[in-house]
């Protein structure tokens, strides 16, 4: 029974992961093109989603990204300094 | 002393080279130094803060460890390989006197005068020590062993501290002054929300400060990080995620010679000017997003923008301390009241149509309900019809081959033998109707880091794509087939696991 009931939850889950993951195709089609276009604009790509090194947007301040910091020190020589940027959860 | 603020003469910030303005919302137009503390979603923090005196005098340190979100990543993973996106953050101030402005409009007049309450705990002021990491293992060591005992200070009950800000001074000031690198920044913060933050000068004395890299990072990266860590303290994120606490810009102040008011009213009017412009910026976001999540995010925004225009964005503070808060309405405001207006309208067509895909989800569901039932009310009566009650109760079913098709056989028998494959095959169908009428399931907390993730990967290959393309179409067609190859490897999934049910 604990088995039967194992693979009903797992099979329940898969069905809603690909009913949420279609979800996310129907929600890039509303969107179109324009917003990958806004992400190519924004430096966003692989690489900048994996390292978090989308370059700086044009605004001051967005809804659409968000900030951090790599800084390290080796005693008192500075090793690493870096800003991080990626887009947020808003977009 | 890291607390320390001057009671007259210039204020501290107008004289470093490297000095920030900006706001910390708070829609009531004064924030309550009491509840200086973190809540939420940052682990490894820990807060004091208590009265020393009866003035009512705060004493407040707050630490936390604080990890760049900017990676698809746990954090425990980002921990391990890119220690250097985790760095401490410890908060020690104390409030002290400050005049605090507010509007008042007489009758007849045709501007408000601003009139000054003397607040006896009117600001918070103090420092942010970051602490990085350190590669260089002694120091590391003594780095930990002060955050240690940092934290067994914090831990304590109230009652148990005598003077916080004092107590953790005397641990950073151990031996000889501090033996680990860490950036000190100074900070004001009113009672209205108003926070300065700025570099001492003895700071850019330091040989690492002017490494390459570091310098920016110090002058410019880390004064906004400092801003958000003040805000995380000091306020909860209703209005947005909680990763994006940077809809507010911290504004770099020009440097000011002596006695250039000119610089003086420009600086005052940049930092508000650009902190309105942020708060209109968030809600023409929102708006567009035409949701009714961002719709009701625009309306709270809406209020903190009401309340930043209402007083801090016509009043300026001189660097002279002793001189008063003035009125100045050299700023474009906003028309926020139809801003709101027009908002409403939207929110209430969108429930309108929302409330239509319920009763339409309503409608389908009767719909089914009633199609099935009436199906196998018919099926019922047929098998009634063709079966005979013999005198000893044997049943005996007469002509039944014709009568009971092979399709509700097939149906009755799949569901009779299969009720659990049966209940989640259901179980799909009824999501996706209800996720395109309803609700996005997308927002289920469970579901939101999956899909946030998906989401993101997605649109990286597609733009990645289109950019080698140099066509934004090709790059959407990418991001739709990564996203149909996830949702078949799903699907199949699915299938796969109720074959095996059924196999069972």
């Amino acid at each position: 029974m604990i088995v039967e009931i194992s693979l009903f939850v797992l099979f329940a889950v898969f069905g809603l992961l690909a009913v949420m993951v279609f979800g996310l195709v129907l929600a890039q089609f509303r969107q179109g093109p324009a917003a990958i276009s806004d992400l190519i604009n924004k430096g966003f790509g692989i690489r900048a989603w994996l390292n978090g090194d989308m370059p700086a947007p044009d605004q001051s301040t967005s809804i659409d990204v968000i900030e951090g910091v790599e800084f390290e020190f080796d005693g008192f020589d500075v090793k690493i300094a870096r800003q991080t940027r990626t887009i947020s959860d808003e977009v | 002393m890291p607390t320390s603020f001057p009671t007259d003469g210039t204020a501290p910030w107008s004289t470093s080279s490297v000095s920030y303005a900006g706001w910390v919302p708070n829609v009531l137009g004064h924030l309550s130094f009491s509840l200086v503390g973190l809540k939420g979603r940052w682990g490894h923090s820990r807060t004091l803060n208590h009265t020393v005196d009866s003035n009512g005098t705060r004493s407040i340190a707050v630490r936390q460890n604080r990890i760049a979100q900017d990676y698809p990543y746990w954090d425990f993973l980002v921990r391990i390989f890119k220690p250097a996106a985790e760095q401490s953050y410890l908060l020690v101030a104390s409030t002290h006197p400050a005049k605090i402005p507010f509007l008042k409009k007489t009758n007849g007049a045709e501007q408000a005068d601003v009139r000054v309450f003397k607040d006896g705990q009117g600001l918070l002021a103090g420092t942010v020590f970051v602490t990085p990491k350190n590669r260089d293992k002694s120091v590391s060591k003594i780095r930990k062993i002060a955050l240690n005992q940092i934290d067994k200070l914090l831990s304590r009950r109230t009652s148990d501290a005598t003077d916080i800000c004092a107590e953790v001074s005397d641990v950073l000031g151990q031996g000889n002054g501090m033996n680990f690198p860490s950036i000190a920044y100074r900070f004001a913060l009113f009672r209205t929300g108003e926070v300065r933050i700025w570099l001492e000068e003895q700071t850019h004395l330091l040989d690492w400060t002017r490494q390459a890299g570091a310098k920016k990072v110090i002058e410019e990266t880390f004064p906004k990080q400092v801003y958000y860590f003040l805000k995380d303290t000091l306020h909860t994120h209703y209005h947005h995620e909680p990763d994006s606490d940077q809809l507010l810009p911290l504004t770099q102040m020009k440097e000011l010679p002596d006695n250039d008011e000119d610089r003086e009213k420009e600086n005052e009017v940049a930092w508000r000017r650009e902190t309105l412009w942020g708060l209109a910026r968030v809600i023409s976001s929102y708006r567009r997003s035409n949701t009714i999540k961002s719709l009701r995010r625009a309306q709270g925004v809406l209020a903190y923008a009401d309340a930043f225009q209402a007083t801090v964005a016509r009043v300026f503070r001189p660097a002279t301390l002793e001189n008063d808060p003035k009125f100045d309405d050299d700023l474009t405001t906003y028309d926020f009241a139809h801003t709101k207006q027009s908002v409403s309208a939207l929110e209430g067509l969108r429930t309108w149509r929302n409330t239509g895909g319920v009763q339409l989800l309503a409608g389908l569901t009767a719909f089914a309900l009633a199609a099935f039932t009436v199906w196998s009310s018919a099926l019922r009566l047929k098998i009634a019809k063709c079966s005979n009650q013999k005198a000893d109760g044997a049943e005996v079913l007469l002509n039944c081959g014709s009568v009971a098709s092979q399709r509700a056989d097939l149906v009755l028998g799949w569901i009779v033998d299969h009720p659990l494959v049966f209940a989640g095959s259901m179980l799909v169908p009824s999501a996706f109707i209800y996720s395109i009428i309803v609700w996005d399931i997308r927002d289920l907390p469970i579901a939101r880091k999956f899909s946030r993730f998906l989401s993101a990967a997605a649109r990286a290959i597609g733009a990645s794509v289109g950019r080698k393309f140099s066509n934004p179409i090709i790059g959407f067609f990418a991001t739709i087939i990564s996203l149909l190859l996830v949702t078949a490897a799903l699907l199949f999934s699915f299938a796969y696991l109720g074959s095996v049910m059924q196999s069972r």
